[in-house]
């Protein structure tokens, strides 16, 4: 073996040891740098191999790529067992404490009765109603005449209804009723007249909004209050299609077991009116305090249209007849989440508000 | 009105249950609303049986004694009580643990001298069934009520309360809702006896009645009475009537109580003798006249109020109260008895004006049927006689004696059945109607013509009909009928997007609150506004100062939500209320989208957005900055909104806190503009002095959106293609004088870097000796979407732009 054949024998030997020495990726990497570099030292006895005997050359070139090969294998190898030690290590090391808490992300809430205003609106949009708004501020010819409300008509009393003043009028220590009838609409019955002036028939429509009345404030009576009117107007809709519809409607909103009682009630822009009530939440129809031992909880008025009121709309009640319907979310989210007092709802009180969850 | 099942049942046989005929009546239409037992006013009492009584070991006058209560209640159960009349075998009412009596008085088991007692043995006063005190109430002595029984439902007595609508008046009485009982069960209607011996003397010469205006009183009954001898009223009547929630008074004055209640006529009696000539005069009052009332309150009475006078003087308001002058005592002998219709309307007003509402006012305003006063008064006239001894004069004075011809309506068969969704035909018609006293005649094809009852003021048409077709019928037989076809056109929902809104803020984390439209002068004042400003919209009478004016702007109602979770230290608050805001610009159409034109002229209601911030920026957390939240989080979350309604972002111009803006501090306040420049909201950190007036400390941040303007805003999705090519980040220092504001910046270099550009955000901020005095250097960040890959040249040619804008329009030196 001639000398160039020996040092390259040598040269596998020293890789081996010298890989065996790294104990990290760097030294690896050094060991790599030294051999294989631009001038390390199996790259120089390479480039030597041109000036080697040339019967002899073919069988150190053979032996040269074979060592190349080897410790380049080597490298690899040892390269590789260090890292997944390293990496071990490593991992180790970054161990945290898992039972630590979450960094906090805000989540915010949406008002009980605006959310139940929504419920509403989807249970209506699956039977074909659209949502028609009107004014806040009404006129009493909306709000009463047109509702064949006369003006002698207990619910005209001023103790029901807030007047606007005429403006100027306070300022100048005179108060006195706006002069032309505007008082915050009592009720959302107003947009019944309003749907009707503006829509062609077939109507269904809802009418979700804010109505204001002269009560006194407690536990169960509010003076601002939220209201959802329905109203449907074609030429043969009748009671009976009040009916069923009162009934899915009642299914829809608290689950198709609950039992329900279509009843007479009295309204002076409906004929015949109806009161509708569903089976006591509470005791479950026995008798309690909740129910006032009726058993009942009333949660919605209807009727069929007065035929005046379709006159004043604009439709000829010989030839066009339907219902309208008014319920009070405020009332029916009380019931919803067993809420004993409706001034919550006007309460910014975070621990009233952060309760209701989208998913509850 | 409270309704004494005992005393309805004079009327008519009712065999059912009490519970079962509150739902009968309901479904009638006479709303039952509460089943009470009068006089029992308690809970947790059974029925005992004593089984053993022997001396309490420790104590002379007190008895140990063995009672069976009934094995659902406990068995045998050692009491200790104190009454003498105690006898093996006798039923008494037990009280047992936890049983509450009158006067939130508890019942526990307790230690009694060393014997434990589980309960109590009560007497009369106890349960509150009478004065008697001295023993126990005893209930029986045999077999006929088996111990554990319910005492309240053996001895009280049971109280309807029923609401009657407001256009049933002819059912505010005992026979009024007897008859539609009688009507619906097929039983009889027994009416009461009005059979009057009357004496020899002439009422007439006694009484004389004259009616100023028929319009106010169209009939006016009397009857005149001598020899009365005007003690308490017989127990019976007086027990009726504290069940019915009237207080006896005397015999005359219970009378007329008494057939108010049962006939539905209020009425009322004078002492003739304070009557000069027996001369009635029926007449408005004279302006600034006064009369003092039965119960001693003096009233200044104006001419739309009608009175009862003698002469010269008011005796009594018409259908309200009687005056103190002519009140009748123990010792009246001589009576005027009135039993009258006066104008509805009127009383009201009358009782309104005077806050003097009665239960006979409540009837004149329901309406009273013509022939009702003349039954009544001779009722009344048999009863005074039989409990006072009076002799009935002869006759009675009445201004219309006449019988009124009866109401008919006409009405459709098939027009009726189509209202109701019911098969009809003249036949069935005939058999619901007729018993509840109508007559039915056919009036030609479809047609029919009913006759109304008298009492049955309410029925003046075919709808009414028609509501009394389907009592008749049954609302519980009514078929319920699916919807059906026949849908209208679709249009969008208008709220819909306004709760888009709500649920995109609650995403960002901040919390709804819905807050009073109606607010006070004080909020206005504390907001830092003119609460004098003539553009508001003020209530004529407000329930309170508290809420005497409709918000024109959301400020004050945030601040009042911050204001409320202070108090309860709740400092971290992300609020945002989405409400209606009111205005009155009766010169200037406003630049508002309004939502709608309001009655009368110049008033408007607008949808606006209120948010506030207060408190830290980050939630605590290990690690998480302490720094408050200020204007900059604000306009995040007004982005983000915008963003994800899919809304161009808007700009924020700097304004100056003019007196639009007083609530805010004025180096930092600013409005919401659009690409166009106008302005659609405004926000700004809160003033310091309207901070410490709202008293909630800290240095929140409020903004407030015209959502109608924000929304249309929103522009459709138009989708681009994603390209398959690398984006190119490129960073800019821009350095311009100190006071340039950035918003300005940002936007040049939007506009001038032509549309390969995707963002532009601003990612540092520096001041320092660099840069030199009086300047700013801000760091900002492009990124482009070049067409096809490497091309850098148009990339560089668009910052070019950018510089040169910059270096234009701002001055800026780029580095």
């Amino acid at each position: 073996m001639s000398d160039l054949g020996a040092e390259l024998e040598a040269l596998r030997a020293r890789a081996d040891d010298a890989l065996r020495a790294a104990g990290t990726t760097e030294e690896v990497e050094a060991v790599r740098h030294a051999l294989l570099g631009r001038s390390g030292e199996l790259t120089v006895l390479m480039r030597g191999l041109g000036q080697a005997d040339p019967d002899a050359r073919p069988a150190l070139g053979r032996l040269a790529n074979e060592i190349r090969d080897h410790v380049q294998a080597a490298l690899s190898a040892r390269a590789e067992e260090l890292a997944v030690g390293d990496l071990a290590a490593r991992l180790q090391d970054e161990a945290i404490d898992m039972s630590a808490p979450g960094r906090p992300v805000r989540i915010g809430h949406l008002h009980p009765v605006q959310t139940l205003m929504r419920d509403l609106r989807e249970v209506f949009h699956a039977f074909g109603f659209e949502v028609f708004e009107g004014p806040e501020i009404e006129t009493e010819a909306y709000n009463f005449e047109l509702l064949n409300i006369p003006p002698d008509h207990p619910a005209r009393d001023l103790w029901d209804t807030l007047y606007v003043a005429e403006p100027g009028s306070i300022e100048l220590g005179q108060p006195r009723p706006a002069a032309d009838g505007t008082i915050l609409r009592t009720h959302t019955s107003p947009v019944q007249v309003r749907a009707m002036q503006a829509l062609d028939a077939p109507i269904r429509v809802i009418t979700p909004g804010r109505c204001f009345r002269y009560e006194a404030v407690d536990a169960s009576h509010a003076s601002e209050f939220f209201q959802v009117e329905g109203l449907v107007v074609d030429r043969d809709t009748s009671l009976a299609d009040l009916k069923g519809m009162l009934e899915e409607i009642a299914r829809a909103l608290y689950g198709r077991d609950v039992r329900t009682r279509f009843r007479p009630g009295y309204y002076p822009f409906t004929e015949p009116s109806v009161a509708f009530d569903i089976g006591c939440l509470v005791c479950g129809g026995s008798g309690c305090p909740a129910c006032k031992r009726t058993g009942w909880m009333t949660i919605l008025g209807a009727g069929m249209v007065h035929p005046e009121v379709l006159r004043n709309g604009g439709f000829d009640p010989e030839e066009f007849q339907g219902y309208a319907f008014g319920m009070g979310p405020d009332r029916m989210t009380m019931l919803r989440h067993g809420i004993g007092d409706i001034r919550l709802f006007f309460s910014a009180d975070l621990r009233f508000g952060r309760q209701f969850a989208e998913g509850r | 009105m409270r309704v004494p099942l005992a005393w309805l049942r004079d009327y008519v046989d009712v065999d059912l249950e009490p519970q079962a005929l509150a739902d009968e009546l309901t479904m009638r239409g006479m709303e039952v609303s509460a089943i009470e037992v009068a006089g029992a006013d308690w809970s947790g009492v059974v029925v005992g049986r004593l089984l053993h009584v022997e001396r309490h070991p420790n104590a002379d006058t007190l008895w140990l004694t063995r009672v069976d209560v009934g094995e659902d209640a406990g068995g045998e159960l050692e009491i200790v009580c104190g009454a003498q009349n105690l006898e093996v075998g006798q039923l008494v009412p037990a009280a047992l643990p936890g049983a509450v009596l009158p006067g939130e008085r508890r019942i526990e088991r307790s230690k009694i001298r060393g014997v434990v007692s589980n309960g109590m043995l009560c007497s009369a006063i106890e349960l509150g069934l009478g004065p008697d005190a001295d023993g126990i109430h005893i209930l029986g002595h045999g077999d006929e009520i088996a111990p554990g029984a319910s005492v309240a439902e053996l001895v009280g007595e049971v109280v309807l309360d029923v609401d009657v609508k407001p256009n049933r008046g002819d059912a505010l009485s005992m026979v009024g809702l007897a008859r539609e009982i009688a009507a619906f069960t097929g039983a009889d209607l027994r009416l009461p006896s009005a059979e009057v011996s009357e004496g020899d003397t002439a009422a007439d010469e006694h009484v004389s009645v004259r009616i100023e205006d028929p319009e106010l009183n169209p009939r006016f009954t009397a009857r005149w009475f001598e020899g009365v001898s005007n003690g308490p009223s017989p127990d019976w009547m007086q027990r009726r009537l504290l069940a019915a929630g009237m207080r006896p008074i005397s015999a005359v004055v219970d009378v007329t109580n008494y057939v108010m209640h049962e006939l539905g006529q209020p009425m009322h009696a004078y002492d003739a003798d304070a009557v000069p000539e027996g001369k009635i005069v029926v007449r408005r009052a004279r302006d600034g006249e006064s009369l003092e009332t039965i119960d001693h309150v003096r009233r200044t009475l104006d001419e739309r109020m009608l009175v009862i006078a003698d002469r010269e003087r008011p005796i009594g308001l018409a259908g309200i109260m009687g005056g103190a002058s002519t009140e009748v005592g123990d010792a009246t002998s001589r009576v005027i008895l009135e039993s009258a219709i006066f104008h509805g309307p009127t009383v009201r007003n009358t009782a309104r004006r005077l806050g003097l509402r009665s239960e006979a006012s409540a009837r004149h305003e329901k309406g009273i049927a013509t022939d009702l006063p003349r039954f009544a008064v001779d009722r009344a006239a048999k009863l005074i006689a039989e409990t006072t001894g009076a002799r009935v004069g002869r006759g009675i004075v009445d201004n219309d004696p006449d019988p009124r011809p009866a109401t008919e309506v006409t009405m459709g068969v098939g027009r009726v059945g189509r209202l109701l969704g019911i098969e009809l035909d003249a036949e069935r018609v005939t058999r619901l109607l007729e018993p509840l006293g109508f007559a039915v005649k056919a009036g030609g094809d479809d047609a029919l013509t009913v006759t109304v009852p008298p009492w049955r003021l309410d029925v003046t048409s075919d709808a009414d009909l028609a509501e009394e077709i389907a009592r008749a019928h049954g609302y519980e037989r009514i078929p319920g009928r699916l919807p059906r076809a026949a849908l209208p056109a679709y249009r969008p929902d208008p709220s819909e997007p306004r709760h888009r809104i709500r649920r995109i803020l609650a995403g960002l984390g901040l919390d709804e609150m819905v807050s009073h439209a109606l607010i006070g002068r004080a909020d206005i004042e504390r907001t830092g506004y003119d609460p004098d400003d003539p553009e508001l919209v003020r209530l004529f009478n407000p329930l309170s100062e508290d809420h005497a004016i409709l918000r024109s702007r959301m400020a004050p109602s945030l601040l009042g939500g911050l204001a409320e979770n202070a108090r309860w230290r709740q400092p971290d608050v992300r609020l945002f209320d989405l409400g209606a805001i009111y205005g009155y610009r009766p010169e200037s159409p406003t630049t508002r989208d309004l939502r709608s034109e309001t009655a009368g002229t110049g008033r408007y209601e607008s949808w606006e957005l209120g948010i506030v911030l207060a408190g830290r920026a980050e939630p605590a957390s290990p690690g998480a900055s302490d720094r408050e939240v200020d204007v900059a989080d604000l306009k995040g979350i007004i982005d983000a909104l915008h963003d994800a309604l899919g809304a161009p972002r808007p700009a924020y111009r700097a304004e100056d806190a003019g007196s639009e803006h007083a609530h805010r501090h004025p180096g930092r306040t600013g409005l919401i503009v659009d690409a166009a420049g106008r302005p659609y909201g405004s926000l700004g950190e809160v003033h310091p002095r309207v901070v410490a007036a709202w008293g909630v400390g800290g240095r929140p941040v409020d903004a407030s959106l015209d959502v109608g303007r924000l929304l249309s805003l929103v522009a459709g999705i138009g989708a681009r293609s994603i390209p398959a090519v690398q984006p190119v980040d490129r960073d800019l220092a821009v350095v311009v004088a100190e006071g340039t504001p950035v918003g300005d910046l940002l936007r040049v270099a939007r506009t001038s870097a032509g549309p390969q550009l995707v963002e532009v955000h601003l990612f540092d901020v520096y001041r320092g000796e660099q840069i030199g005095a009086g300047k700013v250097s801000y760091a900002v960040s492009f990124r482009f979407q070049p067409e096809t890959a490497g091309d850098t040249k148009s990339i560089e040619r668009a910052l070019n732009k950018v510089r040169g804008s910059l270096r234009h329009h701002l001055g800026a030196e780029i580095r």
